[in-house]
This record gives C-alpha cells, sequence and structure tokens, in this order.
C-alpha cells in the first residue's frame, strides 16, 4: 500500500456511560477499496465508524489516531471536521428517513449538500451536478420534487447515497446501509453504492452484520468483537480459511441459501460493554481456548510480508493455518439431517381464494371514495399435517394481512379453513376451540411479551384461557421451557431481564405450550444475531424432526426458508404465484418473481456470484390506491420476462390474469409465458 | 403431535439461562424504604386524627369566651378563629372528613376512568364512540352549577354521596388519557397476541392494560386525593357539600384563606396538615408504581 486512504491507529472509544466501545482498533484503507466490517450487535462497529466520521455523541471519548489521506482527524475541532466531510468522508446512513429533512424536497438536499461545501458555485452548476447525481442513483428526474416520506425506502437509500457522493468524497461509509431493505431493493442500492463510490473514486466502508452482502461487495473484511477487531483478510482468505474462532463461528451459524445444513450457533453471549479482563474476550465462549487466552491477550498478527495480510487476534491462529488445528476442532458440524419429505397428512389449513381490500376513505360520510387498496387478491394454500410450508415475498406482497386472516375474524372474500372447518360458517364456541389449535409467534419478541408479565405468566396465557389447571399448568410451562432450551429459572423472570433470543424462545415456548396442530412463524429470526439465529433455526429443525412440528413460516429470508422448509409458496403483488417443494423451487425457479427473488439473495460465499437486480425497480403499486382492478398481470410493469415478449404475448398479460395451474407434479405457477426462454440481458 | 410432557428437551444451542430471579410486586414494595416512610406517615395522620382530639380539653364547637382569634399558644395549639374556636380541633375534625372523602373519591374517579378508558380504547367502534360522547357530554356540561342546583338534595346526603359526586366530577380527563394509552397498547404484539389466542375483552384489561398502566392510574390517585380535598372545599364553599357547623380541611381553608395576610395560622394550620396528607399518600404511590414498573427504565 502507498499511502493508505484511511489509517486508524489504537483507536478507542468510551461513551458517556462507562461502555468501552472500540478498544485499540487498527485498520487500513488502501485508496478505492471496499472494506467490509463485520459483526454482531455490541461489537462496536457502529462506535468505530461514528468515531472516523466525527460523529459520536456528546459526552463520548476518541483516544488514537484517524488519518483520512494523511490528515489526523482525532482532536481536530467541529469546524474543520465539518468541512473535510462531503470532500473527504461522507457518510450513508442506515435509515434516511430520519436523516432526511421531511420540510424539503429531495432535490433540494442534495443541492443543499453541494452547496455547503462549495459557497461559490453556481445555481446552474449546482442543478446540473443534481441533475448527473440523479441519474448516477437512477432515480426519475421527477422524484427531485418529491419529500422524503412520499419515496419508497429504497428510493430515500438512493437519495442517501446521492447526497453523500455529491461533493466526491475520498472515503464512503455505509452503516447498515440496506438492513431496512427487502432483498430485492437490497441488491439495487447496493449496486447504486458501489456504481457511485466508482464514479467517485472512493474507498467504501461498508458495515453490515449480513455476511452475504460483505461476501459479495467487500475486498477485504474485518471481523470484530467486544471492541476489537480480531480477524483482517482479503475475503475469499477470510471465507476459505479464517484464523480465528469466532471468525469460525460465524461462518457456521449462517444459513446458506443454496443448500440446507447443519448450523454451529457459538455458545453464550458476548461480553457487555462494561467487560474488562486480561485476556481474549471469546475466550470464555471459544471451544479450543487455552489457559493462556484468559491471561493475555493476543494481538492482531500474521503473515505480515503477504499483502494484503491475513491477519488474526488468536494465539491458535499459527495452529490453525498449519492445520495441526482444524476448523472442525474449533466449531464442529453435525451431521447432516436425513430428513425425507414426510408424508403429507390431512390439510391443517386450507386457504381458498383469498381475498382482502382496505377502502381509503375521504371523511367518515365518503367511505371508499379515495379508492381501494388491494392487500390480499387470491390466495390459494394448504398446509398438511408434519410439514413445514413457508411462505415469501418481498413486503407488501401481502403475507402477513394473509396470515392474520387466520386469527382474526375480518370479513374477507374466499375461505379459510382449519382442520376441515370453514372459519366463516363456525359458531363460536367451535372457532374458540380451533383457535387454540393454531399459535402464532409473532416477528417481534420483545413487543409480544407483555413487560408486566413474568415468563410463566406469558407462557400459561393460552392454558389458563383453555381453562387448564394451576399445576398442571406450571407442569406444562415448565416442559414448554425445556424444550427450546430455556433454564427453568427463566419463568420466574422478566422480559426485560432476557436477550433477544431468550425472548424469541419465550415466545416459541408459549406457542408450543398448547399443543396447537399449527404454528404460524412471522419472520422467525428477523433482527437476530446470527449466532443468535443459528440457535433458533436449529431449535426449530430439532422441533420439525422430533415433534413432526407443523408450520407455516412467512419470512422474507430465503436462507431461513432453505434451512427449514419442506415446501415453498411465493407472493407477489398480492397472489401466490408459484408454489413447490423447496429444492425444486431453488434449484429451478419457474415464475419470473420467483427467479429475481432467488437471483438477489446474498450468498456468504466470495466465490458465488453476486446477487443481481433482475426485478425493475420499486414496487409502485403499493402505495398507490387503484380503481376496479383490470384483468392484467401487475408484475408486468416490472417483469424482465414480459420485457422480452413480443407484442401478442404481451396482449395477453395485459388483459388476462394468469392463473394458478399445476404446471408439474408438484409444482403450480402463474404466469402465462414461464416456459418461455427470454435471452438474459 | 405428542404432548408437551413427554417431549424429550431439544437442545438445539445453548441451554439458557439461568436467570437471576427477581421477587414480586409485593416483594419490591416491603423492601423499598420511601414505601415505609409513606405508609409510616400516612398510619400517623390517620392515628392523629382518630385519638388527636382527647389530648385537649376542648372540642371543635366549643367556644372559648378569653379567645377570639388568637394566634397559636400553649392554651390553643394552633390559635383560634373570630369566634374563640379550636383551630386544633376543628383540624382534627376536617382532617378526618377529608381523608375519607379523598380516599375514597380518588380511587373510585382513577377506577371509573380506568374501566371506561380501557373498554373505550379496547373495544373501537360504536362502543368507543358512545362512551367518549358520554365522557365529551360531562366534561361540557357545567356540572358543577348543576350540582348548585341539586344543592338542597345534597346537602342532606352524608360524606358517601359526598365522595361519589366527587367522584363523578373529575374522573372525565383521566379516561381519556387511559382510552389513548389504550389504543397504543392495542396494537402491541402481547395484547394482538391475548386476542390471537382467543381471550375476551374483559381479560385483555384486566390482565394486559391496566398492569401496563398501572404507573398512570397510581399517579392519578395520589394526585386525585390532593385533588379531591380542594373540590370539596370549592363545593363546600358553594354550599353543597360540608356545611356549618361541621368542617373539612375544605371549608377551613376557604375560611381561613382571605385572611391568610393578617391572621396566617387560620390557612397555614390546615394548609400545612394537607400537604403531609398528600405526601404521604404519593410516597407510597410513587412506591407502588416502582414496584409495578418491572422493566421500564430498568434493565
Amino acid at each position: 500500500m502507498a499511502e493508505p486512504l484511511l489509517d486508524v491507529r489504537g483507536l478507542h472509544v468510551r461513551f458517556a456511560d462507562g461502555a468501552h466501545a472500540v478498544r485499540g482498533v487498527d485498520l487500513q484503507m488502501a485508496p478505492g477499496e471496499v472494506l467490509g466490517l463485520v459483526g454482531e450487535s455490541g461489537a462496536g462497529k457502529s462506535a468505530l465508524v461514528s468515531g472516523v466520521v466525527g460523529l459520536l455523541p456528546r459526552g463520548a471519548t476518541l483516544t488514537g489516531s484517524v488519518r483520512l489521506a494523511g490528515t489526523e482527524l482525532v482532536g481536530l475541532d467541529d469546524r474543520r471536521l465539518a468541512a473535510l466531510r462531503g470532500p473527504g468522508v461522507a457518510m450513508v446512513f442506515q435509515d434516511p428517513l430520519s436523516v432526511l429533512n421531511p420540510l424539503r424536497r429531495v432535490g433540494t438536499l442534495v443541492a443543499e449538500a453541494l452547496r455547503l461545501h462549495d459557497r461559490t458555485v453556481t445555481t446552474h452548476a449546482v442543478q446540473t451536478r443534481v441533475d448527473e447525481l440523479f441519474t448516477l442513483v437512477g432515480l426519475p428526474a421527477g422524484t427531485q420534487q418529491a419529500f422524503a416520506h412520499e419515496l419508497s425506502g429504497g428510493m430515500r437509500q438512493r437519495v442517501g447515497i446521492a447526497i453523500a457522493i455529491a461533493c466526491s468524497p475520498r472515503l464512503l461509509v455505509a452503516d447498515e446501509p440496506t438492513t431496512a431493505l427487502d432483498v430485492a431493493v437490497q441488491v439495487q442500492v447496493l449496486e447504486v453504492l458501489d456504481t457511485a463510490r466508482q464514479t467517485a473514486d472512493a474507498g467504501l466502508l461498508l458495515v453490515s452484520h449480513d455476511l452475504g452482502v460483505v461476501a459479495g461487495w467487500a475486498d477485504r473484511v474485518a471481523v470484530m468483537y467486544a471492541g476489537h477487531v480480531v480477524e483482517q483478510a482479503p475475503t475469499t482468505d477470510l471465507f476459505a480459511a479464517p484464523r480465528m474462532p469466532y471468525t469460525i463461528g460465524l461462518l457456521r451459524a449462517v444459513p446458506d441459501p443454496r443448500a440446507a445444513r447443519r448450523l454451529v450457533p457459538v455458545p453464550g453471549e458476548p461480553p457487555t460493554a462494561g467487560w474488562s479482563g486480561p485476556g481474549c474476550a471469546f475466550a470464555p465462549r471459544c471451544p479450543v481456548a487455552q489457559p493462556r487466552c484468559a491471561q493475555e491477550r493476543p494481538r492482531l498478527g500474521g503473515d505480515q510480508q503477504a499483502l494484503p495480510a491475513h491477519l488474526a487476534a488468536c494465539w491458535r491462529a499459527d495452529e490453525l493455518v498449519g492445520g495441526t488445528l482444524s476448523l472442525d476442532d474449533v466449531f464442529a458440524v453435525g451431521a447432516p439431517r436425513d430428513r425425507e419429505r414426510p408424508v403429507p397428512g390431512d390439510p391443517v389449513l386450507e386457504i381458498c381464494d383469498l381475498r382482502l381490500t382496505y377502502r381509503l376513505d375521504a371523511g367518515v360520510r365518503r367511505r371508499g371514495r379515495r379508492g381501494q387498496i388491494v392487500a390480499v387478491d387470491s390466495v390459494w394454500l394448504t398446509v398438511r399435517r408434519g410439514e413445514i410450508v413457508a411462505l415469501v415475498g418481498e413486503s407488501g406482497a401481502g403475507k402477513t394481512s394473509t396470515v392474520e386472516r387466520i386469527f382474526e375474524a375480518v370479513p374477507a372474500l374466499g375461505t379459510v379453513r382449519l382442520l376441515g372447518h370453514d372459519l366463516a360458517r363456525t359458531g363460536r364456541s367451535v372457532r374458540r376451540r380451533l383457535r387454540r389449535s393454531v399459535q402464532l409467534v409473532a416477528q417481534d419478541a420483545t413487543d409480544a411479551l407483555d413487560p408486566r408479565m413474568t415468563v410463566r405468566a406469558t407462557v400459561g396465557e393460552p392454558l389458563l384461557l383453555a381453562r387448564v389447571r394451576r399445576p398442571e399448568r406450571h407442569r406444562r410451562v415448565a416442559a414448554a421451557l425445556r424444550t427450546v432450551g430455556l433454564h427453568p429459572t427463566v419463568a420466574d423472570a422478566y422480559p426485560y431481564q432476557l436477550s433477544g433470543g431468550q425472548r424469541r424462545r419465550v415466545a416459541v415456548a408459549r406457542a408450543l405450550v398448547t399443543d396447537p396442530e399449527l404454528v404460524v412463524l412471522d419472520e422467525p429470526v428477523a433482527g437476530l444475531d446470527v449466532s443468535v439465529a443459528a440457535g433458533l433455526l436449529e431449535l426449530l429443525a430439532d422441533l420439525r424432526d422430533s415433534r413432526g412440528l407443523t408450520a407455516l413460516v412467512v419470512t422474507h429470508d430465503l436462507a431461513v426458508v432453505r434451512q427449514l422448509a419442506d415446501r415453498v409458496a411465493v407472493m407477489a403483488v398480492g397472489r401466490v404465484v408459484e408454489e413447490a417443494p423447496t429444492a425444486a423451487l431453488f434449484t429451478a425457479p419457474a415464475h419470473p418473481c420467483t427467479q429475481a427473488l432467488l437471483a438477489a439473495v446474498p450468498v456468504p460465499d466470495p466465490t458465488a456470484d453476486r446477487p443481481r437486480a433482475v426485478f425493475r425497480p420499486e414496487p409502485e403499486w403499493a402505495s398507490a390506491p387503484t380503481g376496479p382492478a383490470t384483468p392484467q398481470c401487475r408484475l408486468a410493469p416490472r417483469c424482465p420476462l414480459f420485457a422480452g415478449l413480443t407484442p401478442d404475448r404481451q396482449h395477453r398479460c395485459r388483459t388476462e390474469v394468469p392463473r394458478l395451474l399445476p404446471s408439474t407434479a408438484d409444482r403450480t405457477v402463474a404466469c402465462h409465458w414461464w416456459r418461455t426462454v427470454v435471452p438474459s440481458g | 403431535m405428542t404432548t408437551a410432557s413427554d417431549v424429550r428437551p431439544v437442545t438445539a444451542g445453548s441451554v439458557l439461562g439461568p436467570v437471576r430471579p427477581s421477587g414480586g410486586v409485593w416483594h419490591r414494595v416491603v423492601r423499598d424504604r420511601q414505601a415505609w416512610v409513606g405508609a409510616g406517615l400516612l398510619a400517623g395522620i390517620v392515628l392523629w386524627a382518630l385519638v388527636g382530639p382527647v389530648l385537649r380539653p376542648w372540642d371543635a364547637t366549643h367556644v372559648d369566651l378569653t379567645a377570639f382569634g388568637q394566634p397559636p399558644s400553649a392554651r390553643h395549639w394552633f390559635g383560634t378563629n373570630d369566634i374563640g374556636q379550636d383551630l386544633y380541633q376543628q383540624v382534627l375534625v376536617g382532617l378526618r372528613k377529608s381523608l375519607v372523602v379523598a380516599l375514597v373519591a380518588a380511587p373510585v374517579a382513577t377506577a371509573l376512568a380506568a374501566v371506561v378508558g380501557a373498554v373505550a380504547g379496547l373495544a373501537g367502534g360504536w362502543v368507543d364512540r358512545a362512551l367518549m360522547a358520554g365522557v365529551d357530554l360531562m366534561l361540557v356540561v357545567p356540572s358543577f352549577y348543576l350540582l348548585v342546583l341539586c344543592s338542597p338534595a345534597l346537602a342532606k346526603a352524608g360524606w358517601p354521596v359526598l365522595a361519589l359526586v366527587i367522584a363523578a366530577l373529575t374522573w372525565m380527563i383521566m379516561a381519556r388519557v387511559v382510552r389513548a394509552q389504550t389504543r397504543s397498547l392495542r396494537d402491541r404484539g402481547f395484547v394482538r397476541a391475548a386476542r390471537f389466542a382467543g381471550a375476551p375483552l374483559g381479560w385483555v384489561v384486566v390482565r394486559h392494560i391496566w398492569p401496563n398502566l398501572a404507573s398512570l392510574l397510581v399517579a392519578d390517585v395520589t394526585v386525585g386525593v390532593g385533588a379531591a380535598v380542594l373540590t370539596e372545599a370549592t363545593m363546600s364553599y358553594f354550599g353543597i357539600g360540608v356545611r356549618v357547623p361541621d368542617v373539612s380541611l375544605g371549608t377551613l381553608l376557604a375560611a381561613g384563606g382571605p385572611a391568610a395576610a393578617t391572621r396566617p395560622w387560620l390557612f397555614v394550620c390546615p394548609a400545612l396538615v394537607l400537604v403531609v396528607a398528600v405526601c404521604a399518600v404519593s410516597l407510597l404511590g410513587d412506591a407502588l408504581r416502582d414496584a409495578l414498573d418491572t422493566g421500564a427504565g430498568r434493565g
């Protein structure tokens, strides 16, 4: 490396509450390089980047050295730091909505970023540059007049990127830029970010908890744990031959969308921010820790000759390199599950032609005058006893609306049959009994647990509702907690005393306690750290194999689907567009929408193809009210297949709604032309 | 599917825990020093109100012809009023009356607000509209003047009626607050989960809504006690509540107020007693609220 673009040495960040978030980090970035920064929550990623760009909250102290292209940033006053932002370093935030001023048009916001750093620039020059930037990030010129709330999440993040690169910064810092976005949109935004980086010839520090994103986009990766960088290497080296047990654990805990595999959850929990000790922070959780590990902290070291270097902070890194200690010695992967597809039992849940529209009222007395939103538009789905069915699709596809119909008696067209009973036609008492046979595990476990109730009361509530007597109730609650791998003392705890993973397990225990016929899991691992998610996915797979769990998994995460599901139904614009056994769907997706979804999934393997954006950007239908639906395929405007069709075939897409029809023995597809092969590009 | 009891433990991932258990609400109240101070103070005041009169030779209506409007002295600890009545004895009688009225009125008002607000917020639809229309009606109708019109009837009734009237006058604002809070709780996961599980409305209110509004409701009761004494004073001033020769802290304050500058003991003595009583209730309420608060602001 000639002069590094970014040179961080001995950086410490301490917060006002005493948390020591970053504990001596050394990090270098070459000009134009993409460095991925990964680690679980609390590892100090955000504190590190905030320190680098000078955005630490009041009361936080920063010591050490941060040099940007030779200029020392630590100790600069706010004014000089502000001057460096823009042309020097710029940031892309996780949530653009909270960053974009809601009262200004987004075009003005981009122009403002330009003017701030060059007061002499002419209005005409600014407008030319703004036009240029909007073209670069793939936003139509008309969006310059929009306000932030009028744009979708992906479009907002594009505006955020435009602002960040407005002054051609030397270094772009992106803190979880796509965490809040769908996979398809995520790919588009990452592509835009990469293009923008290349255009500005900037370095990119990409912070992410998603190893798939990092594998696809980063040249080098730094892994953080408890405030230290514990391993740093070129992406392919790191994924192929990790030299630090924590990295090994992380890589073996990530589900792979290409094939189901045994996941290895890292035992224990990371140290708290106030933790201090002489040894390696990971030693208490490390399966190959030696006495030395607890007494002396290993420095980040390794082969300094090879450039770029592969550095690891572990006393046993040399053994891992030399092969005397294999990866399996550290975290052994269990034997693969030999699981045959279950013989489909009786249908537990049947959803037939479910439709649901929301009326947009213009005042109390003018109901429906502003049109309607079609949330669910013909959904067919069957879940049979003993199988796990996944319902996937991007947000806004109608997954949640569909699932809520199973639990709520809200008027909708179509029928929902539970255990053969039509929910709309059964009496109250039967419906109550049926309800008990279906349990929901909500997405946000923190929200789903009453903060005023102990775990015992929460888990026992469905039993109490079923008038199960007290001793029996306590026995079953204890059994359910044991089943989900929780210690019995958890029963007396309140939710605030539990970690995120423990809360999620409590929510699962509550769902299992009544021995339901069907469990509905809404985004079972969303928002969980990699190793915690791995533990939960393994638990669910165990429940499936040992208890014959019947479940409907609602998710947008295809790696989760691959890991758990027997069958997959893909939803788009309120319809099920394809349904097939998991393996068949992943190897040969038929519907263009499924293909697009699969192409966009990040794979935690740098040697795999980088995810691609196949579908056209941005579903416009999501928020736009529609009048009476004209019969057509609502996916057509975004469909890559449609774009390559002959006009007479396109005519059919515009005038006829594709029905969900059996294509092969166990697959159904809703597309007129899915057999048509269109040359890609 | 098998039953939960005969299933082998699935130990995917780590067996999580153990967790340090925390005691129940009662346990935490008992451990709270503030609770003891509040409870002790309140008990002391109640005891004093009951046995205090025997410490002095006078009774509340006795007129001391040798002392008209005298400041506090060894003979009259709290001084005397214009017609020579012993203020110490009057304050004690007033304290008994006020405490009993306020300690009934404030919880009744809060309970009414909690029921109406929670049911309206949770049920929604026409139930909500009807209940809130009722609340609004009570807020806009000048109920106080209606009471003045009915005063001859009320005058004959005893303190329980007075307490209920005060509660009926003061619950509406809180009902609206409870409704607003309930509406935001209604969309929380645990409320939805309970409803999905088939829990009836009352179940959700009692087990989920009220516990989560406990600190709000407790605070309302403690504030309500002080406010009820003042409401009673206002009503007494207009001749609806306590009537001469009967006294309450309210009537004493009302009578002593104009003289606060010239003969301060007439105002200060009942006011101090009122402040101490309200403080005791507040301390106890605060401790109770902290004990009920599992989670928020901790961990």
